[in-house]
């Protein structure tokens, strides 16, 4: 018999396959099988009486090379043994890895074995191979049988295509709805958090709020807060499109959030808490009648109308009521020559200088709550797309992060802000 | 002749010598302090001197309310009544205080009276005795800060006794033009609102020399202090710098006062230019804050008069320490015989003693009459070498400025000098004339609710004139 010149030799089994010569077995591989005879599922026998040399072949209607399956679909394998068989005692798999736990089923009508590819807390471990580090949406996978005996719980992948070749079909890792679906929400997110970071004040300090929001000065706990919310809910979507898994939320992924917003949280009451020259300026310009931005851009709008007036030609001004004009201007003016002058300490220097930096310069206690936080949440990506799961930090580097966020948070009220 | 090229005055406000040194020594025949029976009357009653056993911000802040300093308010703290030629009694500081207008507390007689001991003002005493410490030196005039401001940088007040009258500029000749006309260097350091800024003759170069008072101290240290020096202090509260003034004005804090003239000291007594400096520490005028020394008759600095008044009457004592490697230790410095009636020559020190002091270093003509009688400082200047170094530096704790304490007090209504200076910043030019026209500029009639107002603006004023 010809063999579809796909198959290539598994070296593994040449030799056994050479030995019995037996007929090239049928391997179908087919998505969402569910069909009447399976559920019936007829007595079977407990053990084919040729299985031992026999390979796997592809569906006459699906080639493996066409043939595109994710998590949760079907894969049937057609044998090419008259008898039925016990299917419980076949296990597949998966780029020669066993996969466990897919209760496989004899579909006696098409004379195959079909796998649910379903992923397990049983099998996870089997999945992780098999999906981790991810490298585009779909990868090729081989496909072999092994035979679970009472003698051998633990079989080898021994039954192959004919001369031991292992037919292939492509694994969707990522279904490509799906990874639309979280890249959309992932991008949503970003958008949400750091879209609007420069022109609104969801990053920054708002300690001084006569500021405008794109001078305001960014906050290391609100920053530090954003990135582990960012990384986290970005794993979360990740691995739930991956693994069609609600549950994969970990506990140290949940503590990293609560330290960093803890740390934000903190950040606020000490700043509230303590006397900063921020309090100050903003007090000062209080006093000055200037609350907020708003105020500002009424002086502005103010000084604007003032000069309008002065310059207009169709409405000539009394001498005193120019001269009065001329000295709200100036009085306005000043206002904001003081306004300028408060702020200017305490006005964005850029992303990093806000974050790593008070007023005296660099600080220590900042820069190594950035450093860790990098450090981590570089782990943590890693770990998330190598594992498919979020890290199991331990507890210690956890402490680590706190004590590095509690460090900052005490140097935070001796702090020039 | 001591060698000393580098003259440094610091002027703080409103402050008597009694009330600030009346206790430094005891007081007899060579000090002229308090003997603690001197009194006012009211009601009936004699209310002696005294003062608090403890120091703490209410103590520190005696006398509040602000007593009046009207040139009527003074003609009645020294007469008692109506000016006459008789040696003024001294005996009027409490009832012009109660007659003062409702102000935001209850006016307690007794506040004018009251006199801080050396502890309760370590700085200004400890140097007073280490160096020397004037037992007779007055006011210029029984006047306002203006009028004593610009004696002390003209040598007159043109006859005006209130700083609301003054035509701006004020065209007096200054010493700091004289000193400039003469190759001399000068600065003025301030820390708000420099009131010298009206001088007529300065506008021009005002941007060159005018710096705020950290300069004073890079100058110091670097060595590069100028010949004369004039400080200002903070007139203001500042909240965006959460400062308090330093001024020494009633009712403001005197230990900010205290650290002011502890920081000038340390940048001059570990400036390399030490040896050659002269450091006179006093206050414009008395304030309303009691003094029991009489003010002797004085030489008119010009024929100018107003309400009455020639300027032939020195205003009441005030503080007056001198600090110079060349002064000795415990020094008491006067230039006139004690006692009432006294009309001179010689004359006591006042404000123009400065200019004479400054005229005879640098060989500059007398701006004034008065300056021309004034007796120098040079004479305090007694060993042959610059040998007593002092203490290395002071340090004074002052009490912590929070922004709340610091808004509160900005809140208030200026006082009578705040508000003159934020109509006197208001009519500055938006900057430095390029030429100066003889007319004088109306004052600004403005009048800031508050102090935080009347700061901000005349501060953002006076940067702009002086380009800073």
């Amino acid at each position: 018999m010809a063999l579809p010149s796909l198959f290539r030799p598994f070296p593994a089994v040449t030799a056994a396959a050479n030995r019995v010569k037996l007929p090239a077995f049928l391997l179908a591989l087919f998505w969402g099988f569910t069909t009447p005879a399976m559920a019936a599922c007829p007595a079977l026998t407990t053990t084919p009486a040729k299985l031992m040399a026999i390979s796997c072949l592809t569906d006459a209607q699906n080639k493996p090379e066409n043939l595109s399956l994710s998590l949760n679909n079907d894969l049937g394998v057609v044998l090419n043994t008259a008898s039925s068989v016990d299917a419980s005692t076949f296990v597949l798999f998966l780029n020669g890895r066993a996969v466990d736990g897919l209760d496989p089923i004899y579909d006696a009508s098409n004379h195959r074995i079909v796998f649910h590819l379903q992923r397990t807390p049983a099998n996870a471990a089997d999945w992780q191979t098999l999906l981790g580090a991810p490298t585009g949406l779909s990868k090729a996978v081989a496909v072999s049988l092994g035979v679970r005996t009472t003698t051998s719980p633990h079989p080898q992948p021994t039954v192959v295509g004919i001369n031991g070749i292992e037919p292939s079909f492509h694994f969707q890792t990522i279904p490509m709805i799906r990874f639309a679906l979280a890249t959309l929400a992932i991008g949503v997110m970003l958008l949400l958090v750091w879209g609007s970071a420069t022109r609104t004040t969801i990053l920054k300090d708002n300690l001084i709020p006569q500021i405008e929001p794109k001078r305001q000065p960014y906050s290391l706990g609100r920053w530090q807060m954003a990135v582990w919310f960012s990384l986290v809910f970005a794993s979360y979507v990740f691995l739930f499109i991956l693994l069609n898994d609600p549950n994969t939320l970990s506990e140290q992924a949940l503590m990293l959030m609560g330290i960093s917003g803890g740390t934000a949280l903190a950040a606020v009451t000490v700043d509230a808490a303590k006397d900063s020259p921020s309090h100050a300026a903003n007090a000062g310009l209080q006093l000055l009648g200037i609350k907020s931005w708003t105020d500002v851009v009424r002086i502005k709008a103010e000084i604007f109308d003032r000069e309008a007036q002065l310059a207009s030609k169709n409405v000539p001004l009394a001498k005193e009521a120019a001269a009065q004009l001329t000295l709200e201007i100036l009085d306005r003016r000043m206002k904001l020559r003081t306004y300028e002058e408060a702020i200017t300490p305490f006005v964005s220097g850029g992303w990093f200088a806000d974050i790593a930096t008070d007023l005296n310069g660099p600080a220590l206690h900042r820069i190594q709550v950035i450093c860790w936080t990098f450090l981590l949440g570089g782990i943590f990506l890693y770990g998330v797309w190598h594992d498919l799961a979020m890290p199991q930090f331990s507890y210690t580097l956890l402490a680590l992060m706190g004590i590095s966020s509690a460090g900052y948070i005490g140097f935070k009220y001796p702090e020039s802000q | 002749m001591a060698a000393i090229e580098h003259v440094v005055v610091l002027m703080l406000e409103n402050r008597s010598f009694d009330s600030m040194l009346g206790k430094l020594y005891p007081a007899g025949p060579n000090f002229n302090g308090l003997t603690g029976l001197e009194a006012n009357s009211y009601g009936g009653q004699p209310l002696p001197v005294w003062t608090s056993g403890t120091m703490d911000a209410d103590v520190a802040s005696t006398p509040t309310p602000d007593p009046g300093e009207l040139f009527t308010d003074m003609t009645f703290q020294l007469f008692g009544g109506p000016a006459g030629k008789a040696p003024p009694s001294m005996g009027g500081f409490v009832g012009n205080y109660m007659a003062q207008p409702a102000a935001d507390r209850p006016f307690d007689p007794r506040s004018v009276l009251h006199y801080f001991t050396p502890e309760q003002v370590p700085i200004i005493s400890t140097l007073a005795k280490a160096f020397g410490v004037c037992d007779q030196w007055h006011a210029s005039a029984p006047c306002q800060t203006w009028p004593n401001r610009f004696f002390v940088h003209t040598g007159t007040a043109l006859g005006y006794v209130n700083n609301s009258q003054f035509p701006i500029p004020f065209p007096a000749p200054s010493i700091f033009h004289q000193l400039q006309t003469a190759g001399r260097s000068w600065r003025v350091y301030f820390h708000d609102v420099p009131q010298s800024l009206l001088l007529r003759d300065i506008w021009l170069s005002a941007p060159l020399h005018y710096r705020f008072f950290d300069q004073f101290l890079v100058d110091a240290n670097n060595g590069v202090l100028p010949n004369y020096s004039f400080i200002e202090p903070r007139y203001f509260t500042d909240t965006i710098l959460r400062e308090i003034p330093n001024d020494e004005h009633p009712p403001h804090n005197i230990m900010f006062g205290e650290q002011l003239i502890a920081n000038v000291y340390n940048a001059v007594r570990n400036s390399p230019c030490w040896k050659k400096t002269l450091l006179i520490i006093t206050c414009d005028e008395h304030g309303g804050c009691f003094d029991h020394a009489p003010p002797p008759n004085a030489i008119p600095p010009d024929s100018h008069n107003q309400e009455g008044f020639d300027f032939d009457r020195y205003g009441v004592r005030v503080p007056a320490v001198l600090v110079s490697p060349y002064i000795p230790a415990g020094s008491i410095i006067r230039a006139a015989p004690q006692g009432v009636p006294h009309d001179g020559p010689p004359y006591p020190f006042d404000h123009t003693s400065i200019l004479a002091t400054l005229s005879s270093l640098f060989n500059l003509a007398p701006l004034t009459a008065r300056v021309r009688a004034a007796p120098n400082l040079l004479s305090a200047l007694s060993l042959p070498l610059p040998i007593n170094d002092g203490p290395k530096s002071i340090t004074v704790t002052t009490p912590t400025t929070t922004t709340t304490t610091a808004s509160n007090k900005a809140k208030l209504p200026p006082n009578h000098m705040q508000t003159n200076l934020a109509r006197m910043a208001a009519s500055l030019p938006v900057s430095a004339p390029t030429q100066i026209t003889p007319e004088p500029i109306p004052m600004a009639d403005v009048t800031p609710p508050t102090v935080a107002v009347a700061a901000a603006n005349a501060i953002a004023r006076v940067k702009s004139f002086l380009n800073l």
